[in-house]
């Protein structure tokens, strides 16, 4: 387990970022607060930190926005916008680049690789626009994103897989088969044995029975013992050219009877399925929609995920009334429901139909069988023949016909060919029967072959019996193993999903209680509602409710979100030891936003974490409660020209002019804050005293009032530098920079700027300490000497008490 | 106060705050059902074989089950 921190984030040309912005964490990989006005761009870094984690900003993810919103507009098209994190773990460093065309370039090591793999699982930024998203959805959806954040599709594609191998179990013809020849079977054994014969000893058990009278010199226990058996009591038998023709004559009666049978349950079956096929394939689009319950059940999950923009269809993009289109899905997913039953319906009866044409070439098999040795006529063989053969190919054209739903007709010459079958049949039969009467036996011999014929059909039914059975008994284990496993299965995928809200229900429930506290509302959790639905429990002035809208206050449900978030960091995050809180307490009250920095104190102090905020006084908070624990504090500016930018020190604004100018921008508004931020300095280090103002306004002053009132000053307490000519050159300068500043049609010769460059570093050589770089300072005065110095005490210049 | 790089947690905090993913709840399930009885054997090893292969379909499973009724 390796726990990862941000160390360095470095942002060019990508949203709000013109040039070059970067935030340095440190090696330490520290927390930061970052205040930045109203649309000055702060988001740009954690839209920065999103995309670089998942490929994408959710928030931009739709048509015509995605990379093309990500790039900076005045960046040119050669440019490229990059995103480069650097980790504690420098082997996961890496950056991303989004080219001119959009195209996306990435740098990724094997283990950055690896890492945004797992990355798309955890939880890194809560904006404030997402706060409540969870907490307003529905019960199910509530369960599908769950679901989806705790990686269930595994357990849902399981029990897919296990019941659609069952059902087609179920469907296999070969498993139908084998239950209709058993249960025939079945019923044949119990007419002949008068008794039920399950196993072999009872077959043995009852033949022994039937032979008993004839007192034979052995009794069967096996297969050989028992043709042994049946051969010594037809030896009792003095004709024996007539009792076999006879014992033929019977079989061949018995076999006709049973094709006679085959053939009208297979009638019966192809009236069943064909009247009920023909409307399926009237309303054949009804089965091309069948198809669509998936793609439909898919559009369902994404409407509950959120996948899309508020109010926009998924697929077009156009503005629609999203409820409106969940109830349309789900009426149309149970039309297709009611479908696909009716479509299973009719492939059951069609299954049926198939295994009564396979029962139906068996039994033609056996007529044919039955006619060796006796004197029937070839066209009676060759009619079963042909009618077999015809049957076969039947039963093939069903199945290709069902798979394309083409219509199916039988046609006249088959009915004709079957009716004259039939007859056949009943006239083979006849004149077997006939014969077979008419070929006496004396009464004794008559018994005997009674009693062989039974043992026949006996030993034949239990052999279909006994090979049906093991086909049907292993396709019935099986069948039976998956019933079990799939319904085990919904017990432990609920108690599963249970465990995981219970994991973060009591996250969730230690803090918002320690953001609310004594307000009524305790023993928050998420649990199961119902079969498909998760939601909020809690307690409300001490009865059980929910949802949380029913009682709970913005503030409250924002507190939600915010612990909701929170324990899903903590639970989720693998390998991220970070998250970005941006705006998140805007809606909240004073008093529980210091509840909120109590709790990421106490409870998160070994987590990094970034705080995005517009607002100062919150901003203020921050920095008296956290600076103390290690957390860095920045700003962010913002301008038309140079975009989202952290607060620069002088030095930074020096290298951004020299960076611009080589690239040909014009820099006469930098100049114009780079004198402005030297002269605040200076102002602040010499205790120069100016007009009072409130609050932002302070910082608002322009260069002009700042240099009158510093040169004020210099005139009363340095005497040296009274009337010194740098304060007129740099009334100059800023001219120079206020009107490049200002839309302005005068164009600011580079001499002009390179002049009020070097005017503002001789103001600062005058104070500042090239040793330490800090500027001498009022409150370092000697005054022994009456100088003031810098910090290091090394620079020091002449002032009055 | 600095905060370190990274850090350490305990074998024990990381199985206390672990919550189990779907993969590892059908592991684990699978891994149970050697205790039910109603359960054929060689079905489950069916199963077992081709979740641990990550090959577990229908069109797979319905092949090895085949194959087993076959050589009964």
């Amino acid at each position: 387990v390796k726990i990862l921190r941000l160390r360095k984030i470095d942002i060019t040309g990508f949203r709000g970022a013109r040039f070059p912005l970067s935030l340095d964490l440190t090696k330490s990989c520290r927390s930061m607060a970052i205040y930045g006005d109203n649309a000055h761009g702060k988001s740009t870094i954690t839209d920065a930190v999103e995309w670089f984690l998942t490929g994408r900003v959710d928030h931009l993810w739709r048509e015509d926005c995605k990379e093309h919103a990500l790039r900076n507009v005045g960046i040119r098209d050669t440019d490229d916008a990059v995103v480069a994190i650097e980790f504690g773990e420098p082997s996961f460093s890496g950056s991303k680049r989004i080219k001119g065309d959009l195209t996306v370039q990435s740098s990724e090591t094997g283990d950055l690789r690896e890492y945004l793999k797992d990355a798309l699982a955890e939880r890194h930024i809560l904006r404030n626009a997402d706060l409540t998203t969870f907490i307003n959805k529905s019960k199910g959806e509530k369960r599908g994103v769950i679901a989806k954040i705790i990686g269930f599709q595994d357990v849902v594609e399981f029990r897919n897989v296990i019941l659609s191998t069952r059902n087609a179990l179920q469907r296999d013809p070969q498993y139908l088969t084998a239950k209709q020849m058993y249960t025939q079977a079945t019923a044949r054994l119990l007419e002949v044995a008068g008794g039920i014969v399950g196993k072999r000893e009872q077959l043995y058990e009852t033949a022994n029975e039937l032979l008993k009278p004839y007192k034979l010199t052995r009794t069967i226990s096996d297969d050989e013992s028992y043709e042994a058996c049946v051969a010594e009591l037809n030896d009792k038998i003095m004709a024996q050219e007539r009792f076999e023709k006879k014992l033929k004559l019977d079989a061949l009666k018995t076999a006709c009877k049973d094709l006679t049978t085959a053939i009208t349950s297979a009638r019966e079956s192809q009236d069943r399925f064909l009247s009920t096929y023909a409307k399926l394939v009237e309303n054949k689009g009804k089965i091309a929609q069948l198809n669509l319950e998936d793609f439909l059940r898919k559009g369902q999950d994404i409407l509950t995920l959120g996948f899309m923009e508020e109010n926009r269809c998924p697929l077009c993009g156009n503005v629609i009334d999203i409820e409106q289109l969940k109830t349309e899905i789900e009426e149309r997913i149970d039309e297709l429901v009611r479908n696909r039953e009716e479509y299973e319906a009719i492939r059951t009866e069609k299954d049926q139909f198939l295994v009564d044409l396979n029962d139906i070439t068996r039994k033609a098999d056996k007529v044919r069988g039955a006619c060796a040795g006796l004197k029937v006529a070839t066209d009676f063989i060759s009619t079963v023949s042909a009618f077999e053969v015809n049957e076969t190919q039947v039963a093939a054209s069903i199945s290709a016909k069902f798979s394309t739903y083409d219509s199916i007709e039988m046609n006249q010459e088959r009915q004709q060919k079957t009716e004259a079958l039939l007859r056949l049949l009943d006239d083979v039969t006849s004149k077997a029967d006939t014969e077979s009467r008419a070929l006496e036996l004396k009464d004794e011999e008559a018994r005997i072959v009674d009693v062989t014929r039974k043992l026949g059909i006996l030993s034949d039914t239990f052999d279909q019996y006994e090979t049906n059975a093991t086909i049907k008994g292993a396709y019935e284990e099986q069948i039976e193993s998956l019933n079990a496993i799939s319904n085990d299965f919904v017990g432990v995928q609920n108690r599963a999903l249970q465990d995981a809200l219970d994991m973060m229900s009591s996250d969730i429930s230690r803090f918002h209680a320690a953001l609310h506290p004594q307000e009524g509302v305790d023993g928050v959790r998420l649990r199961i509602v119902g079969e498909e639905g998760v939601e909020f429990e809690y307690s409300f002035h001490g009865k059980k409710t929910y949802p949380p809208i029913k009682y709970l206050s913005e503030s409250q449900l924002n507190s939600l979100g915010i612990a909701l978030f929170l324990a899903s960091v903590r639970l989720f995050n693998r390998q991220s030891n970070f998250f970005v809180l941006d705006d998140v307490v805007t809606s909240f009250d004073a008093g529980h936003r210091r509840r909120l920095l109590r709790l990421l104190k106490e409870e998160f102090k070994e987590w990094q974490i970034i705080v995005l905020t517009h607002e100062q006084f919150w901003f203020d908070i921050i920095k008296r409660e956290l600076s103390p624990e290690g957390w860095l504090m920045n700003e962010v500016d913002w301008d038309r020209e140079n975009g989202v930018q952290i607060k620069q020190s002088v030095k930074d604004l020096k290298d951004l002019i020299g960076r611009k100018r080589k690239e040909g921008f014009d820099v006469a508004n930098d100049v114009r804050t780079l004198l402005e931020r030297v002269l605040k300095e200076m102002c602040c280090a010499l205790g120069v005293k100016v007009a009072f103002l409130y609050n932002d306004w302070n910082e608002r002053r322009m260069p002009g009032e700042l240099l009158g009132a510093l040169r004020s000053t210099i005139n009363q307490k340095c005497e040296p530098l009274k009337g010194h000519s740098i304060f007129s050159k740099l009334d100059g300068s800023n001219i120079v920079g206020t009107t490049g500043s200002h839309d302005n049609p005068i164009d600011i010769a580079d001499a002009d700027i390179d002049v009020a460059l070097q005017d503002i570093d001789e103001l600062e050589k005058l104070f500042r300490c090239e040793e330490c770089g800090g500027f001498v300072e009022k409150e370092r005065l000697v005054t022994a000497d009456s100088r003031i110095m810098c910090k290091c005490g090394r620079k020091a210049v002449a002032w009055k008490k | 106060v600095l905060v370190p790089t990274r850090v350490h947690i305990t074998e024990d905090i990381i199985v206390q705050k672990h919550i189990r993913s779907g993969e590892e709840v059908v592991k684990d399930f699978i891994a149970s059902l050697d205790k039910n009885t109603v359960i054929d054997k060689q079905t489950l090893i069916a199963i077992r074989d081709l979740h641990a292969a990550g090959k577990l379909t229908r069109t797979r499973l319905l092949g090895l089950l085949e194959k087993i009724r076959t050589r009964r």
